[in-house]
This record gives C-alpha cells, sequence and structure tokens, in this order.
C-alpha cells in the first residue's frame, strides 16, 4: 500500500477555506435574497403606478372637490367648528392625495405588471454577487458599490438589461475590484464580509415581512384575486370614483350657487 | 431600499444605495393613502357581489334597485320568489337564479321582463314571463350588446327573445322559450348571435325568424310543435342551422323567401307539413339533413327559389320527396330520396333544378316525375325500384335525363305519356318491369346513346300516336320485342342494335308506323320483324 504524504496546510489558510467556503454560501444567498427582495419591489411599484394611473388620479380628483364642498360648507357656517374642522381634514386629504398623484402624469406609460426575465435576474444577481456594498473593504469603495446598486436597481425594475451589463463590465475594468492581499488580511476581510452578509440577510427578511403585510401589498392581492375572476377591480374602483365625482360636482354648483344667491 | 415615505416602522438601518430617482419612489406604501386604497377596494368588492331575496335576507328587494347600485362586472344572486319588474340592463353584469329555475320568475306588465342595453351581460336560470306592451315587444329585448342567456325558461304574449340591430349579439344556451303568442326568437335588422342547445316549442308563430340580413347560429336546438314554421329566414336573412332536431311543426320546418340564404347542417327535419320550403327567390345551402315522414313534400321549391341541396336524405314523406313547382330551381346533388309516397322528386310548372348523383328509390309511385311543362337536368342518378316507371315525362314536361342508371322497376325504366317531351341520353334502363321505355299519347322525346336491356316487358314501346326520336341506342336481352309499335306510334329509330330479345326484333301492330332506319337487328328469338297488316312502319337500310 502507497504511503501518501499529505502536505499540511498552515492553521490560517485552513481557516480562510473553511470561511471562504462559508462566504460563498451566503455569497449566493445574498444575491438571491437581494434579487427577490427587489422583485418584490419592482412589482410593487409597477402595481402602484398603475394603480395612481387609474384609480390615485381620480381619488384625488375627488378628495379636491371634497374638500371644496366641505371648505364651502363651513363658510356657510363659520361658527361650526366641527365643520371647519371637517374642511380642515379634507383639505389635509386632498393635498395628501394631490402631491402622491402629481407626478404621475407626467410619468410615462410604463408596463402594468413587473416581469423580469431570467437573463435579467441573472445578470442581476450577478451584479449583486459582485458589487454588493456589503462586501466593501473600506469607506470608499464602499461609496463607489453603492452608487453603482443603486443605478443597478432602477435599471433592474425598468428592465433595462443593456444598462445592467454596462455596470457590470465597469465594475469589472475597475482597479479596485483587482486588489491583492495576504491570507491574514484576506481572512479577516473575509469574516468581517460573513458578518456584513448576515446582517443583511436579516434585514432583507424583515423588510419581505414588511412588504406582505402592508396595505399596499394586501390591495395588490385583492386586485390580483379578483383579476382570476375576470374582474378588473381597478376600472371598476375607477367608475366608482367616476360617480362620485359627478355628484360631488353637482353638489358644488349648487353650493356655490347657494353662495352666490345669499350675498346678493 | 425604495425611498418609502412615511415608513414608520422602518427600524433597519437605511440602506441609502437603495435610495432612487422620484419616479421609482413607493408614495403609498405605509401612508394613509394605501389605507383608503384598500378600503375602497373592499367596498367596491362587495359591492360587485349582490343577493336580491323578496323574503328581506339580502340586500335587496328588486333586482331593479340591484341593477342601480350594481358596479361594472356586478353578479346579482336572485333568491327564489316572483318579481314583477321590468329590468333594464344598462351596464355589464350578471344576474344569477339561485334555486330552482321555476321558482324564481321575473314577470313584466306591459313591457319586456328584459331590456339589454349594456356591452354585455349574462342572466342565468331564470322563468321570464313577458306581457307585451305592443304586438312586437318581446320578453326580452335585445336591440344590441352581447347577452347572455342561459338555462332560462321564456314566455310571452309577445315575441320570446327579440334582437335587433347590427351590435346586438346575444348568446342563448340550454334555454326553453314557449308558448309565446308571436315568435319563439326573433332577429332582425343585421343582428346576430348563438342560439345553443335550447329547446323552442309551442309557438304561436314561427320559432326562430331571421330577417334584413341578421345571420345568427343556431346549433343542437329543438325546435317543435309550433303553430307556424321551425324556422324562418326571409328578406335577405342567412345564418347557420345546424345539429337541429326540427319536427312536428304546422307550416314548413324551415321556410325561405325574399333572398334568405341560410346554410342548413345536419339537421332532422320531420312529422311536419313539409320538411323545407324554399320560395320567392329564397336560396340556400341544405347539407346532411335528414328529411323525412313529413305530411307534405320534404324539400318544396317554388317561385325562383334556388337552393343547394346536397348529401341529405329524404325519405318516407306522405307526399313528394322534392316538389319543385312554378319555376323553381335548385341543385339537389349526392341526396338518398327514397321511400316517399309520391314521386321522388316532382318537377311541374315549369321548375327547373338539377338533379345530379342521386339515388332515388323504392317510392311508392315514380322516382321523378316531370309535368306541367317542367324541365331540368337530371345526371348521374341512380333511380331503381319504385313502383311506379322510374322517371315519368308528361304533359310537355321536358328534361333533360344524361348518364343515369334507371333499373329494377316495378312499372317502366321511363314512360313518356301525354304530350312529353325531353331527352334521354347516355343512359343505361334495365331489369324494369315493363318496357324500359314507353312513350305514347303524343309524347316525342328523343333517345339517344341509351343501352335499354334485360326489361320484362321489352325495350321499348311506342304506342297511342307516341312518336320520339331513337337514336344510337344498344336493345337487347329483353324478355319481350326489342321495340313495339302499336296503336298509331311513329317513332323514328335510326343507328340502333336491336338484339338477342326473346321475342321479335321489331314488332309493329295496330296501324303501328313512324320510321326504322340503319339499325342492325340480329338474333331476335322469334325474328328480326312482325309487321302487321294495316301497319306501316317504314323499313330503310336495316341489317338483319
Amino acid at each position: 500500500m502507497a504511503t501518501h504524504i499529505i502536505p499540511a496546510v498552515p492553521p490560517d489558510l485552513r481557516e480562510l477555506e473553511i470561511k471562504r467556503t462559508e462566504l460563498e454560501t451566503l455569497e449566493v444567498e445574498l444575491t438571491q435574497g437581494e434579487l427577490e427582495l427587489a422583485t418584490l419591489k419592482g412589482e410593487l411599484l409597477a402595481f402602484e403606478r398603475h394603480y395612481l394611473r387609474i384609480v390615485g388620479i381620480r381619488q384625488a380628483e375627488l378628495d379636491e372637490i371634497e374638500a371644496q364642498v366641505l371648505e364651502m360648507l363651513s363658510r356657510f357656517s363659520p361658527e361650526d367648528s366641527e365643520a371647519i374642522e371637517q374642511a380642515r381634514h379634507a383639505r389635509g386629504q386632498a393635498q395628501e392625495s394631490a402631491e402622491a398623484t402629481g407626478f404621475v402624469r407626467d410619468l410615462p406609460e410604463e408596463r402594468e405588471h413587473f416581469e423580469p426575465s431570467v437573463d435579467l435576474k441573472q445578470c442581476y444577481r450577478e451584479i449583486a454577487k459582485l458589487i454588493h456594498p456589503d462586501l466593501a473593504i473600506d469607506d470608499q469603495e464602499r461609496a463607489l458599490r453603492t452608487l453603482l446598486m443603486a443605478e443597478a436597481n432602477l435599471a433592474y425594475q425598468k428592465g433595462d438589461q443593456a444598462h445592467l451589463r454596462r455596470i457590470l463590465l465597469h465594475w469589472k475594468h475597475n482597479p479596485q475590484s483587482l486588489k491583492g492581499e495576504d491570507a491574514g488580511a484576506q481572512l479577516a476581510r473575509i469574516i468581517c464580509r460573513i458578518t456584513q452578509i448576515k446582517e443583511r440577510l436579516s434585514a432583507i427578511q424583515t423588510e419581505t415581512e414588511e412588504f406582505n403585510v402592508s396595505e399596499l401589498y394586501q390591495l395588490k392581492i385583492q386586485v390580483d384575486e379578483a383579476a382570476l375572476h375576470g374582474t378588473d377591480l381597478l376600472a371598476t374602483m375607477a367608475e366608482h370614483l367616476d360617480h362620485q365625482v359627478a355628484e360631488f360636482r353637482q353638489r358644488l354648483a349648487d353650493l356655490v350657487s347657494m353662495y352666490s344667491e345669499s350675498l346678493l | 431600499m425604495l425611498e418609502l415615505e412615511q415608513m414608520e416602522s422602518d427600524t433597519s438601518p437605511k440602506r441609502d444605495w437603495m435610495v432612487l430617482s422620484p419616479g421609482s419612489r413607493l408614495v403609498l406604501y405605509a401612508s394613509g393613502l394605501a389605507r383608503r386604497a384598500l378600503e375602497l377596494a373592499r367596498e367596491v368588492h362587495s359591492a360587485l357581489d349582490i343577493t336580491v331575496s323578496q323574503d328581506g335576507d339580502g340586500h335587496y328587494l328588486t333586482i331593479g334597485e340591484a341593477i342601480q347600485v350594481a358596479l361594472t362586472g356586478a353578479r346579482i344572486h336572485v333568491r327564489p320568489g316572483i318579481y314583477t319588474e321590468s329590468l333594464v340592463i344598462d351596464k355589464p353584469l350578471e344576474i344569477i337564479g339561485e334555486g330552482s329555475v321555476g321558482e324564481i320568475v321575473i314577470e313584466s306588465l306591459n313591457s319586456a321582463c328584459i331590456t339589454m342595453l349594456a356591452e354585455k351581460a349574462l342572466v342565468c336560470n331564470l322563468t321570464l314571463k313577458g306581457q307585451a306592451g305592443h304586438l312586437d315587444q318581446a320578453a326580452v329585448e335585445v336591440p344590441g350588446g352581447q347577452l347572455g342567456l342561459e338555462g332560462c325558461d321564456i314566455t310571452s304574449t309577445g315575441n320570446g327573445v327579440r334582437v335587433y340591430g347590427s351590435t346586438a349579439n346575444p348568446i342563448l344556451r340550454r334555454c326553453k322559450i314557449h308558448h309565446t303568442e308571436r315568435r319563439g326568437i326573433y332577429f332582425s335588422r343585421k343582428s346576430s348571435g348563438i342560439v345553443e342547445d335550447c329547446e323552442i316549442f309551442s309557438n304561436l308563430n314561427s320559432g326562430v325568424v331571421i330577417d334584413l340580413g341578421s345571420d345568427p347560429h343556431i346549433q343542437c336546438c329543438r325546435i317543435h310543435d309550433g303553430h307556424q314554421s321551425g324556422v324562418v329566414v326571409t328578406k335577405n336573412g342567412a345564418g347557420l342551422i345546424e345539429g337541429c332536431d326540427i319536427y312536428r311543426n304546422m307550416t314548413p320546418g324551415i321556410f325561405i323567401n325574399l333572398g334568405g340564404n341560410p346554410l342548413i347542417r345536419s339537421c332532422k327535419l320531420h312529422h311536419g307539413s313539409n320538411g323545407i320550403v324554399i320560395t320567392d327567390q329564397g336560396k340556400g345551402t341544405i347539407e346532411d339533413c335528414d328529411i323525412y315522414k313529413n305530411e307534405l313534400s320534404g324539400i318544396g321549391i317554388s317561385q325562383s327559389g334556388n337552393p343547394i341541396i346536397r348529401r341529405c336524405r329524404i325519405h318516407d314523406g306522405r307526399q313528394q320527396g322534392i316538389l319543385v313547382t312554378e319555376e323553381g330551381g335548385g341543385t339537389v346533388e349526392d341526396c338518398d330520396i327514397f321511400g316517399n309516397t309520391s314521386p321522388g322528386v316532382y318537377i311541374t310548372l315549369k321548375g327547373n333544378p338539377r338533379i345530379s348523383t342521386c339515388r332515388i328509390h323504392d317510392g311508392q309511385q315514380s322516382g321523378i316525375l316531370v309535368t306541367e311543362e317542367g324541365a331540368g337536368l337530371v345526371e348521374a342518378c341512380d333511380i331503381f325500384g319504385n313502383a311506379y316507371p322510374g322517371v315519368v315525362v308528361e304533359r310537355k314536361g321536358d328534361p333533360l335525363i344524361r348518364n343515369c342508371r334507371i333499373h329494377h322497376g316495378r312499372s317502366n325504366g321511363i314512360g313518356f305519356i301525354e304530350h312529353a317531351l325531353g331527352v334521354v341520353e347516355d343512359s343505361d334502363i334495365f331489369n324494369n318491369a315493363y318496357a324500359g321505355i314507353g312513350i305514347k299519347q303524343e309524347s316525342n322525346p328523343e333517345i339517344r346513346h341509351c343501352a335499354i336491356y334485360s326489361g320484362k316487358g321489352g325495350g321499348i314501346l311506342v304506342t297511342e300516336q307516341g312518336a320520339g326520336k331513337i337514336e344510337d341506342c344498344d336493345i337487347f336481352k329483353n324478355d319481350s320485342h326489342g321495340v313495339a309499335i302499336r296503336q298509331k306510334g311513329h317513332p323514328l329509330i335510326r343507328h340502333c342494335r336491336i338484339r338477342n330479345g326473346k321475342a321479335y326484333g321489331v314488332h309493329v301492330s295496330e296501324k303501328g308506323g313512324g320510321m326504322v332506319e340503319e339499325c342492325t337487328l340480329s338474333f331476335n328469338a322469334l325474328g328480326s320483324w312482325y309487321l302487321q297488316p294495316g301497319s306501316w312502319t317504314r323499313s330503310q337500310g336495316n341489317r338483319a
């Protein structure tokens, strides 16, 4: 039986290897986690834009007219503190709706659903794996990674794969991505990265759970479920609001007329 | 992460690399606006599912109220009860009867039960009893839109369902439309729609009427016991009538006139007056139908009616299989016409059809009767086993019969009587009980290039002043004379082969006349010629 001589591995290097393996596993988890979170946010963003276009704009219009009606009513009863409070509250609500929807009209028409392709997801995964800010070794590098990652997120949500590829290319040509280190320094850096990644994974989980219980997400679920039964819930909500807008407009016109008469 | 406005619950450190442009902010997340949106969605969703009950355990007592508040796409459930209402559907919604259809009744008073004004709606499982406000009014009025009507029971003092206008396109499935005092379903003014698996019966007028350019599909329906026709297609109406069972209607199962042009396919028409009538410039294509046991003709064509009839079985009628009269036309192809009490095909009064590749057999009278100046082309038909002559031509009837087989009849193969005309060419006439061809009473047909053989009563009999021109025929193996000329019959027989008969080749008696020229007479058992004294048939250039 032949005797093999197994070369001894220095303790630092063995530790480095173990940690590197752990890091690799965590990096995979991290990129997948980031991808899923970014996808969820992309879906919510697309849904919200769609909602605002179909319903939000009408809601803002209704809030505005309702505020005007209540303000008109409060003018009829300047002593009525409840009416004044109602008008004030309605005005606040109208303002909030207007702010939320004001920018929607100027946005280009977007997709109704966010449905990233397999290639797009793969590209994003690669970027997250290489550029994630939690992999930075110093503040300067972190700043660069943060910038690029933000850009990558935007490109991902727009489905802009070409831009994602440009970011990747840019990173690969960045000298900071090719830094050399000795074993000890590498081990320290890997341990630091592992800690950062674990923190980030925990944060991703928290954020995902928060999204899932949010009212916006619940609204999306309700709309999706209605669609499964052949009902376009957003269109129906819009129709409902249109009726209300018409009613409040009429009411406002009546009040304006009454107010004018009372001034004569 | 994305910049989340007013994200009160965000305890994680701010991820500034996720902060994007203003266009990609989630503005509703965790805000009061999202809460309001969700509440509105829930409120709207509840207005999409409404229950109507007369017992007070629903959202509303009347269906009309429910329709008024319903949002687009709403479903209104109707519990059992008698609802005296006239419903106007002016938005897309569904009205669904819950329970036994007979217990959920909508009764109108002097108006329609349902008037459809929306683009699309669905009505299921209701009994609709219409009391019409005017003559034409229906229990269900569809002036436009796609109304789905499923599993409903519809009666009316006017029409059952009235569909009119080019945007009207209802779909009726599994409905019963019956005992109306006018039409069951009336498609008018370029309307369309689908009627599928419905039962339309006992209506005082016709079951289905299609007029003024309407083009519906009537599929797999049972249309019966009407006091008038099963289906009427008139005034340029069209439509597809497919897989229907149409029976026991008092006037024709299907009646087509005035440019009506439907496609009728795979239907059964039976036990009615006529099966189908096409008249007054009616058209239509009738394919693969089974038309039987009708009191009058299976198919009647008159007054420039001009249908195409293909691959149909027309049989066991109490009168003719097909009657073509009063200048009716049409094309009849590949049909099986048999067992009818009167002639299988009856062409009269200048009727002029084309009958092609049909089997006309086992009739209780003749296979084809052409009379009263009837004409027509009969080609490549197989005519056999009829009780009277396979073909009878009489009274100035003048058909062209070509490439036919006329055989095994219980009388003559072809009989020309009472001033009949016509041409028979390239046909085989054989094995008939009487003479293959009989010509009498001043009839004067042309027979050419025919084979006339194995007749039990001879090849050709010309009698009672009958005439005719018989050329290039092969007359053989007949049980009696090849040609018999009697009672002043006077044909011209030319270039024929008269052979192998069991009696004379030519037998002339009782002042028979005419001319036999350039014929070959051979191997006839009793001889080539018999000329009774007093007869005067001339012979010229014949070979014995």
